[in-house]
């Protein structure tokens, strides 16, 4: 997995080389967008963590570039920015995920991950989805484990579906508040929190092995042990 | 600039050569029309006079030509009329009137002239030739001096008058100018002091309702909306470091007594404050930024027809399992089919926020109440609670920037999130005021007109 790195700031991005060296990942560093997009063409990366103001050329600009070329290479933006507007300009303009700095780290892991994991998967059309003995039926939206029906209201089942795509990583309460419920703010109730522990108890509370785990100061966490 | 550069000027140049072409058509249109009409009167009382001179010859013959000749001179002036008899031999046999006529042949149609007359002078003539039978042959002749007069006469005073009227054009097109040019210049002048002072609060001077006063109009709104803004911008930066001043000083003094100690486990526990410290002022910074620039009117916001019903549900849904949890009852009374204009997360942070507070606030087996109707075009939200509510006093002090309750501050947060509301809330022409509320608690009623 190698990933690349546009950030005109040398600090900021060698910060983030350091800590994607630590989750196992390989990255290169482009220090405008102008070189981004000269290093994004001929490097062959997995991922591209693009900053949206740079000199020479911002981050949007390069990504509609190499998306009007037809690389379909993920890309995640951080930006300064955190109006609701911008995000959507940053997603138009070819971006996967969108993250507001200053982010703490693990937000930017668990969102790396996802993305990561999502080319991998991107090619097949599954219509059903399981982890262990959990399965979920896209077409028919039906839920059963071991062969037992679960019923869940529509809310719950988005959020199952989200956590079951990602089944294996880190989703921080961000991802789950943007993805299941389309907020981009975080309100100061737990009340993603309480949610994931009502669906603890749909899935979970009567099998002897439980599916869905919190990871502390993170966020959650489905797999089969 | 240069006098031809400006835009009046070149205006009013031009109507003057479109002005002096078309009256130069006109002039040799009517010069043209006047020299065709008049020679064509000179023709028919030369063909006039032929008929009359044939008639008497016929019938009185010589005498009664001579007769009708000499009267034709003494009733028409002998100065602009000459005749001239042959006979047969072609000898002179009669001539009269001062034109002197020198032919000796007929001719055909009407001929034009140079003749000298008896007084000497030089006369344009137009002349004809007749037989008047018997192989007599008659010459009459009528000056076209008068004619010619006349046309003098009208040229000059043709030109005479579209000159004056050009120089007066002139006059006006240059004074209109200047009076343009000064009312320009007003502008110029105060564009370049505001440029020059950075004084947003100096105006354009309208006056009546032309183009340029409208203008001047426009230019005073935009100056007035650039001074809102540059005045936003200011309170932002202003209320910023006010805001950050306070936590950057603990987050200071902690990290220098932590720098004095030597110990592994004092330092990691000074980096754990300064880390929550770290992300309460990111938090703090972003709250006010927004509040800012929700207040200056500068935050770029997409706006479109919200569901605002089905997005009251929505959050109604997203937060009755934590109300449940704290032991409270959370209840929704939204009415249908209610559309505002605005920006969903916007829209959605309001609620949000309101209902945060209220969770905040009440205690176990408390009530929380979400309301929302249409009342005459407006919506009328209602988040009100059990908990121990708002004293009156304290009702508008609520949602000014950190205020708070509580003066012993035991309760987290950042005292942001109700001014952060109320900036939303204006954002979207809508207002908020605390009421009495029949649970016994606090009561935020919200207006927002409906879409």
């Amino acid at each position: 997995m190698k990933i690349l790195i546009v950030e005109d700031d040398p600090a900021a991005a060698q910060l983030l080389q350091q800590g994607l060296a630590g989750l196992g990942y390989r990255s290169s560093i482009a220090r405008d967008g102008e070189h981004g997009l000269e290093m994004a063409r001929g490097g062959n990366f997995d991922l591209w963590v693009v900053d949206v103001m740079m000199p020479r050329m911002d981050g949007l600009t390069m990504l509609r570039t190499l998306r009007g070329e037809d690389d379909n290479t993920p890309a995640l933006i951080l930006s300064a920015l955190g109006e609701v507007d911008e995000r959507v300009e940053g997603l138009r303009s070819g971006g996967d995920d969108y993250l507001v700095k200053p982010y703490a780290f693990n937000e930017l892991q668990a969102r790396i991950e996802a993305l990561l994991r999502r080319t991998r998967s991107a090619q097949s059309q599954e219509t059903v989805l399981d982890v262990g003995d959990l399965k979920l039926e896209l077409l028919t939206r039906r839920v059963t484990r071991s062969g037992q029906e679960i019923f869940l209201k529509p809310r719950e089942l988005r959020l199952l579906e989200y956590l079951m795509r990602h089944a294996g990583q880190v989703v921080t309460r961000t991802m789950l508040l943007e993805n299941v419920w389309d907020y981009y703010f975080d309100p100061q109730t737990n009340v993603v929190d309480v949610h994931i522990s009502r669906l603890r108890h749909q899935i979970d509370k009567y099998f002897p092995s439980p599916l869905l785990h919190t990871v502390r100061g993170e966020g959650y966490l489905l797999r089969a042990e | 600039m240069k006098f031809s550069d400006s835009a009046p000027v070149r205006l009013i140049f031009l109507l003057l050569v479109v002005y002096v072409l078309s009256a130069g058509l006109i002039f040799f249109f009517l010069d043209y029309q006047l020299n065709s009409t008049l020679t064509k009167g000179v023709d028919h009382t030369l063909s006039e006079e032929r008929s009359l001179l044939q008639l008497q010859y016929r019938d009185n013959g010589t005498a009664g030509l001579y007769r009708a000749i000499k009267s034709e001179i003494e009733s028409e002036g002998s100065q602009s009329h000459g005749f001239r008899i042959l006979d047969r031999q072609n000898r002179v046999t009669y001539q009269a009137g001062g034109l002197i006529l020198p032919m000796e042949k007929m001719f055909p149609g009407v001929r034009q002239m140079e003749v000298e007359a008896s007084d000497g002078k030089s006369h344009s003539i137009r002349v004809i030739s007749f037989s008047l039978g018997d192989g007599m042959t008659a010459f009459t002749a009528v000056s076209v001096e008068p004619m010619i007069a006349l046309v003098r006469d009208f040229r000059q005073t043709f030109i005479l008058t579209a000159g004056v009227l050009s120089l007066f054009g002139l006059a006006i097109g240059i004074w209109l100018v200047r009076q343009f040019r000064s009312r320009i210049d007003v502008f110029n002048r105060n564009t370049n002091l505001i440029m020059q002072s950075g004084d947003l609060s100096s105006r354009m001077p309208v006056t009546g309702n032309d183009e340029l006063s409208v203008l001047a109009g426009n230019m005073n709104a935009m100056l007035e909306r650039i001074e809102r803004l540059v005045q936003g911008i200011r309170q932002v930066s202003d209320n910023i470091a006010h805001d950050l001043r306070t936590p950057m000083t603990r987050l200071r003094a902690d990290v220098q007594v932590a720098l004095q100690q030597e110990d592994p486990e004092t330092y990691h526990a000074a980096l754990k404050r300064v880390h929550n410290e770290l992300e309460k002022m990111q938090s703090i910074f972003s709250s006010l930024l927004a509040i800012s620039r929700a207040e200056s009117g500068g935050m770029p916001v997409k706006r479109a027809v919200v569901d605002f019903s089905e997005l009251l549900d929505e959050l109604l849904e997203l937060y009755e399992p934590a109300a449940e949890e704290k032991g409270l009852v959370l209840q929704g009374e939204v009415a249908q089919g209610l559309l505002v204009y605005g920006n969903r997360q916007l829209l959605a942070q309001i609620i949000s926020n309101l209902l945060d507070n209220a969770l905040k606030y009440v205690p176990p087996g408390g009530e929380i109440r979400l309301g929302a109707n249409l009342q005459d075009n407006h919506i009328k939200v209602l988040v009100e609670d059990g908990g121990p509510g708002i004293p009156p006093e304290m009702r508008d002090k609520v949602f000014e920037r950190f205020a708070r309750l509580d003066p012993s501050r035991t309760m987290a947060g950042s005292g942001l999130g109700l001014s952060l509301v109320k900036a939303f809330v204006e954002l979207h022409h809508g207002s908020i005021s605390i009421v009495n509320s029949s649970l016994g608690g606090s009561a935020f009623l919200l207006d927002l007109p409906a879409a």
